[in-house]
């Protein structure tokens, strides 16, 4: 697997077309693992990512304001 | 006025209205409270006197002729660097945007001043309100007035010193994951943020914008709750501003309601003085004839990344073209956490959207439908030593991050209302913060039980250090 780190290189290199400072390297590849870990873990049920909105907060908040 | 001068929003404006003093005294005096602080203090990043004073002479001419009407009519404020002002900067306490004049005013400071409020400065923060802890790498941080080392926390650093102090009654701050919650609790003030939606962000420097609420830090629950409702409301500037029912009257009675105590996630490796404040706050809640219940929450192991992910997505969109052409322009911590915007899928942002709205739907139904508000601690801990904390761009930022705004965090993400307030005095004399929580536009409710608490506890103001008390 590639590193990282090196993901975070190219990253910076495609798109602000500039090297990326030490600490961006480390936080870009400590967001990476820390997000593959939690956040790309499997929800809860196969199909949960499928059937589920992105925009359901938003509209549950609305509709929590008018009841 | 004979004797000391009223240090309360209500307390102002009602002594301005009974002609007990003018606001040209309430403005002289906090200006002078500013320029004495300012060398320890460090809350603002710039006085207005000339403006302040001519505002203020301006409202005492109002009042002599009987044309007062705003229910702060002449009221000295300052306001977190980030409020648009026509005509005036907005800095955002940044390089970047230190020279930016606006060509508009921003929907709450319309508000504000129609409800008759002043302005005596802009005050410091966390560069573009990114730093639970203050530090401003081009400012320098604001310091805590109750105990100069340590931090005020972040990101309305300078709302809650210049409050803390007794410099101005009340401040604007903004919360995306705990900017006003942190620095009222750190400070020994009250802040109060609302339901994500409630309040106007037109003419608001953004951060995250699905996260980003605008709210008041104050010396009171009241005012915190009356300065609420002057600035909430439906605009038509803003149609992300919620058309939601108006916020009523505090209720007067407190047995009807069920306080919900949140499971382990906040209980669970608390300082013990902050375990001690929990308990006692509860005890005084059931005094007051609330009923304790237990308050089952969704899991919230992973909020902090979740939180996070949202937060630093929709940031690095806005910083996108100045984190390409200007990095060394922003401070290196804010340079850093910025720069995680790019290590985010696109399907890794949306997912923690999915899990937000997951988890208020499970919170919506499970939590609430136990209680009918919760208690928490602001923080773990006592405010930090600022050495402590002080981490810039190491490593270690993000755990940083992560513990400070712990508690505070969760109900942003939830889009909740939550109100903070002094809760304890430690052994060290810090203050020691609960938050009030309520569901989706209930503010009145987490105001209400957060300004009997406040009455029943009778802690008094946190006065600031010897160090301030001498220079005003």
């Amino acid at each position: 697997m590639q590193d990282p780190k090196e993901i975070a290189a190219s990253l910076a290199g495609l798109y602000w077309n500039r090297p990326a400072s030490t600490a961006e390297i480390n936080a870009m590849s400590g967001e990476m693992k820390r997000d593959s870990r939690t956040i790309g873990a499997p929800l809860a049920n196969d199909a949960k990512a499928f059937e589920t909105d992105p925009l359901g907060f938003d509209a549950t908040m609305t509709v929590e304001a008018r009841s | 006025m004979s004797g000391s001068l009223p240090d309360t929003l209500l307390g102002m404006a009602a002594a301005i209205r009974e002609r007990k003093v003018s606001s040209a005294e309430l403005t002289q005096s906090a200006l002078g409270k500013a320029k004495a602080m300012q060398g320890e203090l460090n809350a603002f990043v710039a006085l207005e006197e000339a403006t302040a004073l001519a505002a203020a002479r301006k409202a005492d001419e109002l009042t002599a002729s009987g044309d007062a009407t705003g229910p702060f009519h002449g009221v000295p404020l300052a306001h977190k660097d980030m409020y648009d002002r026509k005509g005036f900067v907005t800095g955002c306490a940044s390089k970047i945007r230190a020279d930016h004049v606006a060509s508009e005013t921003c929907t709450v400071l319309d508000r504000l001043q129609q409800a008759g409020t002043l302005q005596i400065g802009r005050l410091n923060m966390s560069e573009f309100a990114l730093g639970p802890t203050g530090h401003n790498a081009h400012h320098g941080r604001a310091r805590n007035p109750i105990e100069p080392a340590r931090i005020t926390g972040g990101s309305s650093s300078g709302s809650g010193a210049a409050v803390g102090a007794g410099i101005v009654p009340a401040a604007l701050g903004s919360d995306t994951g705990g900017s006003i919650r942190l620095p009222a609790a750190c400070c020994g003030v009250v802040g109060l943020k609302p339901t994500q939606g409630r309040v106007s962000r037109h003419g608001v420097m953004p951060l995250s914008f699905s996260q980003d609420c605008v709210g008041p830090l104050t010396r009171s629950v009241e005012d915190a709750y009356e300065m609420l409702r002057v600035i909430a409301g439906p605009d038509g500037k803003d149609m992300t501003c919620a058309d939601a029912a108006p916020l009523g009257d505090l209720l007067s009675d407190l047995k009807p309601l069920k306080i919900g105590l949140p499971d382990g996630f906040f209980t669970a490796d608390l300082d013990p003085q902050v375990a001690g404040a929990l308990e006692t706050s509860v005890s005084a809640l059931q005094d007051l004839g609330m009923n304790p219940v237990a308050a089952p929450l969704p899991d919230l192991s992973a909020i902090a990344d979740l939180a996070n992910v949202v937060a630093m997505t929709e940031g690095g969109t806005f910083h996108f073209d100045w984190l390409r052409e200007r990095p060394d322009d922003y401070g290196p911590q804010v340079r850093m956490r910025l720069s995680q915007s790019l290590a985010v899928p696109g399907p890794i942002y949306l997912r923690a959207q999915q899990a937000r709205g997951l988890m208020l739907q499970e919170t919506l139904a499970r939590t609430f439908g136990q209680a009918d508000v919760l208690i928490a601690p602001v923080m773990p801990f006592l405010p930090p030593l600022s050495d402590d904390v002080d981490v810039g761009d190491k490593p270690e930022m993000a755990s940083v991050v992560a513990s400070m705004a712990k508690f505070t965090r969760p109900w942003s993400f939830l889009g909740l209302p939550a109100i903070a307030l002094p809760a304890a005095k430690s052994a060290e004399g810090l203050p020691i913060a609960m938050q009030i929580i309520a569901r989706p536009w209930r503010e009145d409710l987490a105001a209400s039980v957060a300004f009997h608490l406040e009455r029943h506890l009778a802690l008094g103001a946190f006065e600031p250090a010897g160090c301030f008390r001498s220079a005003a």
